[in-house]
């Protein structure tokens, strides 16, 4: 057993040494995802894959995902493994989407780490590389075999030497080698450090193993989330919506049981999987209630296994929450996004002062592809929407959640695509009212300045339907998207070239409380602000 | 340290390093990224939420969590007696015998021990914990704050802890840097005199230093050098005109020229010292250019740049002039370095690799002569602050007034 202090300590120890990681990969990664948008995570677990802690800046899903997959390498290179179990030295890799984050594009990276010949922990990281072939974030794909590379559960590196024959294919299949490998190799120098600092801590301590810790931390985490949990009423609470979907609108569904010091969060009645690329595999799924969970009743808590113990998710097999294998995945977040906020909409329900309407952009990306100077190009830029207000504030303008995606400079943006930003400013008046008025979103327009067709592909929500307010508030403003004034279907690629320009318009936040009560000075400062239509 | 906040900057060969970014008014807890980014030259220096009025609590799942709330002064510590209820980090360095009560500030303060001990037990029965372990937690968890903020700055910046000495000002610098460097693997402290004001100081003696920058996007394999050239020239024009105005005489003035390099298709610029001008449009010059950029690669990431071609977004300048000052009088020496009217007394004070309580001597640092060693565990105090020498060590009082501790 530790005390309240050498817990601590360690606690404290391990998280600056998945901190230190992070910036190995910011500093060494090729793409402006990891160094720009921070669309990356690095773990510490210990030896069952349980994770002990995560770095400060990581995105939500990945800290929920990431030692899911550490226990599937367990299960598959373990010791009953018929090559004889893990090796101080190997390094694992996947970016299979039910056992990795959700889709293809994140590779994960995992170390085991040993001392004194055994196993202790684990290190792990993933990350969003700029491509991974098949066809770049478009929706049009049925099946996970159209969406690009897939590395199965591997061992990467035995003994310092890498796999060249995964080396090879990886360069062969996807359209900027450099940057995809380059990214790795951050992900690889990044879990070798973990595992070197842990190393070195559990000497300095006296450890022989993190187990002391991980128990302490565990059964404190889990009792203070048991806790938690109880001071909300128990009972069965419902909460649901309708979002764009393809063809027609999908209907995601939460049933929310609080009984017993725990949590069991329900998807059935959601839509079923789709013959399309935005299936959200139920590891995503799971993230990202356990992260809406986590916001409402311990936010303060940094997280790890033992908080989520308490907290069970389902969804029906072949649920649009749940899908089955082959199904395409490669925009899972469209779905999967909207999850925080329907945990947010049940506990609302009994919690009110600990949630907030919905988000206009859980995520918005369009992505161009295409050749630039003789050499193909591929990349990400993001835009966010405004936040849901607040039980006692407006919601925050321009800001991305429940992922905390940075969006990308526009002078990197310009730097390194055939692009012009013509301009990028709030969206007046799409903020849903309320007591409290939602963030805005944005607007922007972009003027393509390449000879060549570039495709570009919209990753967008709530075109169609808006972020629906809470207790009263209103829907926030839709999004839009338009390639030379005239409406597209953002389902599909778009080819442009130079002389076009993309406008587009972010989605606003919703409304929280009754728009009736909404203050005279409130008012007037959106006015004065230019955040509503006059 | 100081009384809210603990900063930390990294000095190679006499020139601290220097960021080219800042963050100002970080919001939550001091974390970076929640402030706002401003694009200026200066000296590099981490900063979080630690210092002598740090506040000491149970945390919601029972663990000790040591700031970055702040008592500041007032109400301040327990020990204060104005007020303030909640054990801070002064409050555990007087219970742990690091703090003299009668000499607190140089006596202008008066600190009340009883009032600190309440405090302490108050949080102590929270936690399970006796008031001397939670006293000694609270002086260990803050260091260890300090030491991971230290490491994980000083793995950003691809350096070696082990390497460096360190050098503790502020109240709290010198009763805290003991036990941080011994968490990094520091082997040498360094405390200057009047360590209480050492900011002061620094501000009075600093070189008179401008820095300018533009941007410019120069492709080393294929843009005119005669443009990247111009660029620096009218930057050092600009900055040698500020440097003047401030009347220095200019005798010894310094020119540094730098760019913001990266290889084309990487988003991470890296500044690195560029040789001095003037550029001729030659292969010469592009060659050393490109070397210079390999070189800070190379200290940064540890292994050469990749094979693609190089540019550099930003063209820097720095010009600086030494003012005038800065000369250290020399300590009279004492016969034979005897430290014997230097000595106050003795305290009990705490030291984990002692096992706990053990009898220091205290010592008034204002009548150490020059070149006396002093062997831990010591208190040295001035009227700024106390310097804790742990068991581990020794300390030697050099001829410029500063005190160098190696630790074993």
């Amino acid at each position: 057993m530790l005390d309240a202090v050498t817990t601590e300590i360690l606690w404290s120890r391990i998280t600056s040494i998945v901190d230190e990681a992070a910036k190995v990969i910011i500093r060494t990664s090729f793409s402006t995802l990891s160094n720009e948008a921070n669309d990356f995570a690095c773990v510490l677990t210990d030896a069952m894959g349980q994770s002990l802690a995560q770095n400060t800046g990581s995105i939500p899903s990945f800290i929920g995902t990431l030692p899911a997959t550490v226990r599937h390498f367990l299960g598959e290179f373990g010791p009953d493994s018929p090559d004889g179990g893990m090796q101080d030295g190997d390094v694992y890799i996947t970016n299979n989407p039910w056992q990795g984050t959700g889709h293809l594009p994140d590779v994960c990276v995992a170390k085991p780490i040993f001392r004194n010949g055994r196993l202790v922990a684990f290190a792990a990281a993933c990350s969003h590389v700029p491509d991974i072939g098949g066809m770049v974030r478009s929706v049009e794909p049925r099946e996970v075999f159209e969406e690009g590379l897939h590395i199965p559960l591997m061992r990467f590196m035995r003994n310092g030497v890498a796999d060249a024959t995964l080396i090879k294919l990886l360069r062969t299949n996807v359209r900027t080698p450099d940057q995809t490998l380059g990214d790795i190799w951050a992900l690889v120098g990044a879990v070798e450090l973990m595992a070197r600092r842990l190393v070195t801590t559990l000497e300095e301590y006296d450890q022989p193993d993190v187990r002391a810790l991980a128990d302490e931390l565990f059964s404190r985490s889990e009792a203070a989330m048991r806790d938690a949990i109880r001071t909300l009423p128990e009972g069965i609470y419902r909460y649901g919506f309708d979002t764009d979907g393809l063809a027609e609108p999908f209907r995601f569904e939460l049933t929310l049981t609080i009984r017993d010091g725990e949590i069991t969060a329900d998807y059935t009645g959601s839509s079923p999987q789709q013959p399309r690329a935005i299936n959200c595999p139920l590891t995503y799924t799971n993230a990202m209630t356990a992260y809406a969970v986590k916001c409402a009743l311990l936010p303060n808590l940094p997280n790890n296994e033992g908080m989520f113990r308490p907290v069970t998710v389902t969804a029906p097999a072949g649920s649009i929450l749940n899908p089955t294998p082959p199904v395409a995945v490669g925009r899972r977040m469209a779905s999967g996004h909207y999850v925080p906020m329907l945990v947010f909409g049940a506990l609302y329900q009994i919690a009110p002062e600990r949630v907030m309407a919905a988000p206009g952009s859980p995520l918005w990306a369009v992505t161009l592809a295409g050749r630039r100077h003789g050499r193909n190009f591929a990349t990400v830029l993001f835009f966010n929407g405004g936040f849901g207000a607040r039980p006692d504030k407006d919601g925050v303008s321009c800001l991305s959640w429940p992922s905390n995606i940075s969006s990308t400079p526009v002078e990197v943006a310009e730097r390194n695509n055939p692009i012009f930003f013509r301009y990028k400013r709030l969206r007046e008046g799409s903020g849903g009212d309320g007591k409290y008025r939602g963030g805005l979103g944005q607007d922007v327009a972009i003027d393509i300045e390449s000879d060549d067709d570039i495709a570009a592909l919209f990753v967008i929500e709530r075109t169609k339907i808006a972020a629906p307010g809470l207790g009263g508030g209103t829907a926030g403003g839709l999004g839009f998207v338009t390639i030379n004034g005239k409406a597209i279907d953002n389902r599909r690629p778009q080819f442009v070239r130079g002389g076009d320009r993309i406008v587009l318009g972010t989605p606003g936040g919703g409304g929280f409380g009754s728009a009736n009560v909404r203050s005279t000075a409130d008012r007037e400062r959106d006015r004065k602000m230019g955040y509503v239509e006059l | 340290m100081g009384g809210t906040t603990a900063k930390l900057s990294l000095v190679d060969g006499g020139e601290p390093l220097v960021a080219y970014g800042f963050e100002a008014a970080r919001q939550k807890r001091f974390i970076e990224g929640s402030g706002l980014p401003i694009r200026l030259s200066t000296v590099e220096l981490i900063e979080i939420g630690a210092g002598g009025g740090s506040i000491a609590r149970r945390d919601e799942i029972g663990l000790l969590k040591v700031g970055p709330d702040s008592a500041g002064s007032e109400p301040g510590p327990a020990c204060y007696a104005r007020g303030g209820t909640a054990p801070t980090v002064t409050d555990a360095n007087l219970l742990l015998g690091y703090l003299n009560p009668d000499f607190f500030a140089g006596g202008t303060l008066q600190i009340d021990g009883g009032a600190a001990a309440d405090a302490m037990a108050n949080l102590a029965a929270t936690l399970g914990l006796s008031t001397e372990v939670t006293a000694a937690g609270i002086h260990e968890v803050v260091n260890e704050n300090m030491a991971g903020a230290a490491r994980v700055h000083i793995a950003e910046r691809g350096r070696d802890p082990r390497r460096y000495a360190l050098v503790c000002t502020g109240g709290g610098g010198p009763v805290h840097g003991y036990s941080v460097a011994r968490k990094l693997g520091i082997t040498r402290l360094v405390c200057p005199p009047s360590p209480g004001v050492a900011s002061a100081w620094g501000l009075l003696v600093a070189p008179a230093r401008v820095d300018r920058v533009t941007t410019i996007g120069f492709r080393l394999d294929s843009d005119p050098l005669a443009g990247f050239e111009a660029a620096f020239r009218q930057l050092e024009d600009e900055a040698r005109d500020v440097v003047a105005a401030t009347g220095l005489p200019l005798a010894g003035l310094r020119i540094d020229r730098l760019g913001d390099g990266r290889c084309v298709g990487q988003g991470f610029d890296l500044v690195v010292p560029l040789p001095p001008g003037p550029y001729a449009d030659d292969a010469i010059a592009r060659r050393a250019l490109a070397a210079a950029f390999e070189q800070g690669y190379r200290e940064k990431f540890g292994r050469a740049p990749p094979d693609v071609p190089l540019e550099f977004i930003n063209a820097r300048v720095s010009v600086r002039v030494a003012v005038y000052g800065g000369h250290i009088a020399e300590l009279p020496g004492a016969a034979g370095g005897a430290s014997g009217s230097a000595v106050k007394g003795q305290r009990r004070a705490w030291f984990a690799e002692a096992g706990g309580f053990v009898d220091a001597t205290v010592y008034d640092r204002d009548r150490l002569a020059a070149n006396t060693e002093i062997p831990g565990p010591a208190l040295i105090e001035d009227s700024g602050s106390t310097l804790v020498v742990g068991p581990a060590a020794t300390a030697m009082v050099m001829p410029s007034g500063s005190i160098v501790v190696e630790l074993r």
